[in-house]
């Protein structure tokens, strides 16, 4: 089955943008933080999204939000690797043997995806050359970092068979809301800092994971996942206008604690 | 007083070094892993770079460094000598190196104390709110042969404040652990802390102590996540012993700003 992607450009900001997804509605905007802006680096959040025909044979969506943690070795790198491998894996391996029935058996492929991962991204890590003209403490510093490996967090999610699964690793944010902006269900997300995937070790803690069926898919409208640097937004991001939300981003752009920004908001039809 | 403003490029955190650099931190006495003795001043230098690269680490973004801390380090003798040339952000100190410093003769504490309250009243009123509170780190050997009481001119430092609170006070004491306090038995990754001067055997420990901060909340947060899991509540910013462990745990302490 064809299949359309769509992925975060790290190298720039990207406006608010909508795109139709057929019968969903995709909200979405890329932000790097005033200092990665101002360096000219590249942003260490990442988001792909993957979509094609209705299908019971592989997902209709999937999508994967991740945030490079600053401290570990080349951030973007490490968010970019596994929110490619997520999308891959969650398209390709969902069905196989069968889809998950629940949340723990998410978990524990997910889990196994990951800790399989390890020998790809560690090498792509181990690989990745640094400028010849770095001063000896730079090079010192990153490579100490190398050796710890690459860290990301993580959100990632499926539209399979009616149900939508969705899983998460750190303080990489979801919610699930109907259409009066409430949590589906009850579904209060419960992120964890100290989380996070690793590319030398695997998932450094526990994946958690949610899964919606039945009557609970048709209440849901809206699925947002965003990275930590649009939590300080008090007002729900489901409720903001394209407009509102832009301006939002510049203002926490002039912050000194700016950060990266990226958000994936799917609205969906409930045909 | 939250100590919880973290380090940015626009709000960097100051932290002053000083250096004892007294002929007897040429003694070949820190125990480190393997068994084997350094001196005290290599290891010194060792940890102190250490805490460099941790710094470089936390402000690193790709290849670039972002200016989040800013530092000035004063190795002291007799004399005091401004190593750095004045304050330096930690992306030109990547540029620069670090110093080689080498064991000379006596040992002026006062002296030195006197160039941090010095740079300190320079400094603070362009501290805006948002900066976290500066951070000096003494590290010595020994007791004080020349100059005046340090310990006056600490409690002045210890009065000044910024925003975020006072400004900090850390000693580390690099002496036998048997000469210094009563319970020599020290694993770094689970140790306590000093959080009583009965718990230390030398005067002038005693009165490192007294010159020594409370170790901030937010400070011991960041120390638990660097793996020292036994630090307590009420520690003082203090350290004394001669093992590496300890020594690499006490400089660690010094980047333990929150950051952004």
């Amino acid at each position: 089955m064809q299949r359309s992607i769509l992925t975060s450009d790290q190298s720039c900001e990207t406006q608010l943008q909508r795109y139709s997804l057929g019968d969903t509605l995709l909200r979405y905007v890329y932000a790097r933080s005033a200092e990665s802006q101002s360096y000219h680096q590249l942003g260490q959040d990442y988001f792909k999204v993957a979509w094609g025909e209705s299908s019971s044979h592989q997902p209709k969506i999937v999508f994967a939000l991740c945030d490079g943690v600053g401290s570990s070795f080349m951030g973007h790198l490490g968010a970019q690797l596994v929110g490619d491998d997520l999308c891959e894996k969650l398209w390709s391996r969902a069905l196989n043997p069968s889809p998950p029935k629940t949340s723990a058996q998410l978990i524990q492929r997910l889990t196994l995806y990951l800790i399989q991962f390890r020998s790809i991204s560690q090498e792509t890590i181990q690989n990745h050359a640094l400028p010849s003209n770095l001063p000896v403490l730079t090079r010192r510093a990153l490579d100490n970092q190398r050796e710890y490996g690459s860290e990301a967090m993580f959100v990632c999610g499926m539209l399979l068979n009616q149900g939508w699964f969705f899983a998460w690793l750190g303080d990489a944010r979801l919610q699930v809301l109907d259409e009066q902006f409430a949590p589906v269900n009850g579904f209060i997300q419960q992120p964890d800092t100290r989380c996070r995937w690793s590319s030398k070790v695997g998932p450094r803690g526990d994946i958690q994971s949610m899964i919606f069926r039945g009557d609970d898919v048709k209440r849901i409208k809206h699925i947002l996942a965003f990275s930590d640097g649009l939590a300080s937004i008090e007002t729900p991001l489901a409720q903001l206008s394209d407009e509102t939300i832009s301006t939002s981003i510049a203002s926490l752009e002039t912050s000194p604690a700016s950060d990266d920004i990226s958000l994936l908001h799917f609205i969906l039809s409930n045909r | 007083m939250s100590y919880t403003a973290a380090a940015n490029r626009k709000n960097p955190a100051l932290i002053i070094y000083l250096l004892d650099c007294s002929g007897s931190m040429a003694t070949q006495d820190v125990k480190l892993n393997d068994g084997s003795t350094e001196t005290r001043m290599n290891v010194v230098l060792k940890a102190f770079e250490e805490s460099v690269i941790r710094m470089i680490q936390l402000s690193t973004k790709g290849t670039v460094i972002s200016p989040r801390y800013r530092l000035a380090v004063y190795a002291y003798t007799s004399d005091v000598q401004d190593v750095f040339g004045g304050i330096k952000t930690i992306d030109q100190v990547a540029q620069i190196g670090l110093p080689t410093l080498t064991a000379q003769t006596q040992t002026n504490t006062e002296a030195a104390f006197l160039r941090a309250e010095e740079l300190l009243r320079a400094e603070l009123p362009k501290l805006s709110v948002g900066v976290p509170a500066p951070l000096i780190c003494h590290m010595t050997d020994g007791e004080v042969n020349m100059g005046g009481d340090a310990s006056i001119v600490a409690q002045r430092i210890m009065r000044m404040n910024v925003p975020d609170g006072n400004v900090l006070i850390e000693n580390i004491f690099v002496s036998p652990s048997a000469q210094l306090l009563r319970d020599t038995a020290i694993d770094a990754k689970s140790w306590p802390g000093i959080s009583s001067p009965t718990e230390l055997i030398n005067d002038y420990a005693k009165r490192l102590f007294e010159m020594s901060s409370a170790v901030p909340d937010s400070y011991r947060s960041m120390m638990l996540e660097m793996g020292y899991k036994g630090l307590q509540l009420g520690a003082r910013m203090m350290f004394a012993g001669n093992d590496y462990p300890l020594i690499k745990m006490a400089f660690a302490m010094s980047t333990a700003t929150p950051v952004r």
